[in-house]
């Protein structure tokens, strides 16, 4: 099933400091939930390890994770294909990071996901209000943390 | 003596059924056995790229794994066996696992076979899959419409079939008729939920060759057949054993890849190797039921005679063309377009459409409940229309009782009805005038009570087999007996049918033992394992105990009538000269000289002093092929009070008459029409399989699809009315589907009724609160 989900925080970060923690893939990884690990196998490229749960469903996903369209410090996508047992998932993402002045910024974020097999066919009553909730959050806490002032 | 027939005498397989002592397919263990587990499609249409399997074949516990690639020189594929003629039918490969393309949610793509089952299952996540997504289509009509993603090259715009059935002029009735009314139905797609998913156990001796597989089927002598074609072995190495089959509904007649497979590994391995479902992938890959969009009409006169009906139908198959499929939306859908009724010009256009879903076949009715709830649906409009009541309406044109064997514009013919008496017994018992003054008195009180009447026949007992063979199924539809009698008197009777829920194993135990006048203890049926058993076609259609219930009379009355012989030849007396009376063929007039059954049984057995000519034993076969399918019929009142406020149905009464002509076992019937009722009542009110537009399964667990529960049911009150057959020694007719066949109609146009204060004409089920009531809010004008 397809869900899509945007979203528009404002950070207390100008674009360059987002800019610098959105390819921080382990910083990125800190604020997800549910993700176990991350391996970079390079700058664009990583393989994430990331627990998922819906309903009575508990699954861990495997996922390639793939940067592209990478135009610093303003925007760029991020693909994100994997698979649990008898699952699979794509997320397309699109970021655009616009300035808020005098010293701020606004992330402007757009994903969506395409779930199939047994979680789309175990969880599909609950799944969008699921992912809905984890993409937000995600997405909110980055911006949060982001903004903390003692973050390094 | 009291006969056996039309006592409602206790089923005697419930004691081992409900205390855990029945064998069923996954209780089968054989030593060395292994385990296998399918890895299935997560997209609904897509091109198979590269399936590696390097790392799940090095995993612990993994004795193989094998791919479409590795397989499709050595297997061949799925083969559909009914090839309805006429209709320009395409049924391209079905490969056993995918090999260049998947084309629905669960269709397979490896089989990993392992020391235990967990460790099967674990490999399947180790198995890197590379999918190119196509579009996918789940719709029917939509898959049929210009510009829709195709599945097959083979099957251009996915239109696998074009039937058509007429009689009459349609075009002229239309075109005259004072009343025409139409309307568009959607049948929803059901999951078969029998309570025990499938199931395949192989186990093939390197030795003799031979390949013994035991699997959840209702038919054990076409998946022989099945097999013999997809594994290229002879039919006569393949020994196939159903067991205890725990419901079928029909999702356990076809063939399906997963006991080709199997049975392949077994041969390549060595050893038994066993696969079972679980519910998720039962969901997923077991046949599904219905998924009709139609398009009716109906015309007639302005005082009640129905003159045409005309259709055209998107039947949904699904990925592929499973073993019956093509015969379901045809044969046994579009031929009783008449229904009970004199309706003298008729047409249908069906089309059977491939789309990305899991593959479509029989379920419990199979095309015949879709027949009856369109022409049940449409008089109810059609009675609306001309401001006449539904009853006096189906009334005016029920073919008379006297007209019978009475042949209808599809071409067919009846062998026995009385409908009125049906009806009449039906409305009496609701007390019709009844309860329309209470819905009179509840309207003004703005309370919405409903009334639905459907008058049903419906075409079972399937069926002479040079029928079978003119419609293109692939196979006959006669079956088959040995009744074998043991020295001590007492009686096996092994059959070609296979019971799997419907008390076979009961009722043919009385046929037998009123036969011979002994006790129904002494006598025990035999089925489900093709070594034991002579060829027969199976259980669905309502056909066991019209067809293979015959043979077991018949042998029985061959077993008599050289029993009478011998009987003859020991009492020094003329065959002519005896009679059978209490159980003894006794010489007319001297009522003490007489030979009992158990005598007899031990005289042939031992053979010591035969009439000439008669070889010893005493046993028969039978193979019974009816002379024309029989065709049930009755009428189901259903009462509903409908809240407007939450759109929620509540039944108040649910009344079905049926006559299936004489009843061997009473409670047997009873329960038959208990469960289909429910059944239907099911497809009715909540049941849906769900995809969404990318042809995901949204309903996969049994906690997203509503199969009914026992307190969501009403009371179902039956009662019967007999008219005997006369194309089988027993008179009966089949009683398996009509519940199925008969609520749904029924129940949904009660509700009709009882919103039509409201103006709502119709509702496409299942009719859950939110769809009644957004149909409420339609129909008021608002939005939904």
């Amino acid at each position: 099933m397809r869900l899509d989900f945007a979203g528009a925080p404002e950070i207390a970060a100008p674009p360059d400091v987002v800019w610098k923690r959105l390819l921080d893939h382990e910083f990125v990884a800190s604020v997800a939930p549910g993700v176990e690990s991350v391996q970079a196998v390079d700058d664009r490229h990583f393989k994430v390890v990331s627990g998922f749960g819906v309903g009575t469903v508990k699954l861990t996903f495997q996922l390639d994770v793939e940067l592209s369209d990478v135009q610093p410090p303003r925007s760029l996508k991020m693909s994100a294909r994997g698979k649990a047992p008898g699952s699979g998932v794509d997320v397309r993402t699109t970021l655009e990071i616009e300035p808020v002045p005098p010293n701020r910024s606004r992330l402007k974020w757009q994903a969506s996901s395409e779930v199939r097999g047994t979680v789309a066919s175990v969880g599909a009553r609950l799944l969008k209000g699921t992912a809905k909730k984890l993409t937000e959050t995600f997405w909110d806490k980055f911006a949060a943390r982001v903004g903390e002032k003692d973050t390094t | 003596m009291a006969t056996l027939f039309g006592s409602g005498i206790k089923r005697r397989e419930d004691p081992r059924l409900i205390t855990g002592k029945a064998t069923y397919t996954d209780d089968v263990k054989l030593p060395g056995l292994l385990y296998a587990a399918m890895l299935r499609s997560t997209y609904a249409h897509a091109k198979l790229n590269q399936v590696d399997v390097a790392k799940a074949r090095k995993a612990a516990g993994v004795v193989a794994v094998y791919t479409g690639a590795d397989v499709k020189d050595k297997l061949n594929t799925v083969p559909c066996a009914w090839n309805v003629p006429n209709c320009d039918l395409k049924v391209p490969p079905h490969p056993v696992l995918a090999v260049d393309k998947v084309r629905y949610v669960g269709d397979g793509i490896a089989m990993v076979v392992a020391e235990s089952r967990a460790a099967a299952r674990d490999a399947l996540d180790l198995i890197d899959v590379d999918y190119d997504a196509l579009d996918a289509v789940v719709d029917p009509e939509k898959a049929a419409a210009k510009g829709a993603p195709e599945l097959h090259k083979e099957v251009p715009g996915n239109i696998a079939f074009t039937w058509k059935v007429a009689g009459g002029d349609t075009g002229k009735a239309f075109a005259e008729a004072a009343v025409r009314v139409e309307q568009r139905i959607v049948h929803n797609r059901l999951l078969p939920t029998a309570m025990e998913p499938r199931a395949t156990c192989a186990s093939y001796n390197a030795g003799t060759g031979q390949l013994t597989c035991w699997i959840t089927s209702q038919n054990p002598h076409i998946h022989r057949f099945l097999l013999s074609v997809m594994t290229k072995l002879p039919e006569h190495r393949i020994r196939v054993i159903a067991p205890e089959v725990g419901g079928g509904f029909g999702s356990k007649i076809p063939g399906y890849p997963d006991e080709a497979l199997v049975s392949f590994a077994s041969m390549e391995l060595g050893r038994p190797v066993k696969w079972t479902e679980d519910r998720s992938e039962n969901y997923k890959v077991t046949i599904h039921g219905r998924d009709h969009v139609e398009y009716v009409e109906l015309c007639g006169t302005k005082d009640g005679t129905i003159t045409g009906l005309r259709t055209r139908v998107y039947a949904g198959l699904g990925g592929y063309a499973s073993t019956a499929a093509p015969g379901i939306p045809t044969i046994l859908h579009g031929l009783m377009y008449s229904g009970p009724y004199t309706i003298p010009n008729i047409e249908g256009t069906i089309y059977g459409v491939y789309t990305t879903t899991t593959p479509v076949d029989a379920y419990r009715g199979a095309g015949r409940p879709e027949a009856t709830f369109l022409l049940e649906r449409m008089i109810d409009l059609y009675a609306r229309q001309i401001g006449m009541d539904p009853v006096d309406v189906r009334r005016k044109n029920l073919i008379p009782k006297d007209k019978f064997p009475y042949t209808v514009a599809t071409g067919i013919t009846y062998d026995s009805g009385n409908y009125q008496g049906a009806l009449d017994k039906a409305l009496q018992l609701i007390d019709y005038k009844k309860v329309r003054a209470e819905q009179a008195k509840a309207r003004k009180e703005k309370r919405y009570l409903g009334i639905g009447v459907t008058t049903y026949c419906e075409i079972c007992g399937l069926g002479p087999s040079q029928v079978a063979g003119a419609v293109g199924f692939g196979g006959g539809l006669y079956d088959s007996a040995i009744v074998r009698v043991y020295p001590t008197g007492v009686v096996r009777a092994y059959i070609g049918g296979k019971p799997h829920g419907q008390g076979e194993e009961t009722t043919f135990a009385q046929i037998v033992a009123d036969e011979f006048g002994i006790p129904v203890e002494n006598v025990e049926v035999v089925a489900g394992d093709t070594e034991a058993t002579p060829q027969g076609w199976g259980t669905y259609g309502s056909r066991t105990t019209a067809v293979c219930g015959s043979a077991v009379k018949v042998a029985a009355q061959r077993v008599k009538e050289k029993a009478k012989k011998i009987a003859a030849h020991l009492l020094e007396a003329s065959e002519a000269d005896l009679e059978w009376k209490e159980g003894k063929f006794v010489v007319k007039g001297s009522p003490d000289k007489g030979k009992s059954f158990g005598d007899l049984a031990l005289m042939a057995n031992v053979a010591w002093n035969m009439p000439p000519g008669v070889e010893p034993g005493l046993e028969a076969t039978a193979f019974f092929d009816p002379s024309n399918f029989v065709y049930p019929f009755g009428t189901h009142i259903c009462t509903v009070e409908v809240d407007v406020e939450t759109g929620e149905v509540k039944i108040l009464r649910y009344v079905a008459v049926d006559d299936c002509g004489p009843q061997i076992n009473p409670m047997i019937v009873e329960g038959q029409v208990h469960g289909g009722v429910i059944q239907g009542l099911g497809e009715a009110l909540q049941e849906m399989a769900v995809y969404d537009e990318d042809g995901q399964l949204l309903t996969g667990t049994m906690m997203d699809y509503a199969v009914p529960k026992a307190s969501q049911m009403p009371k179902v009150e039956t009662a019967h009315t007999v008219t005997p057959s006369p194309v089988n020694p027993l008179g009966v007719k089949g009683v398996g589907e009509t519940g199925t066949i008969a609520s749904v109609p029924t129940l949904v146009n009660a509700v009709c009724d009882a919103l039509a204060p409201l103006g709502v004409t119709h509702i496409d089920k299942p009719l859950t609160p939110a769809r009644v009531w957004a149909a409420i809010q339609q129909a008021k004008g608002g939005t939904p």
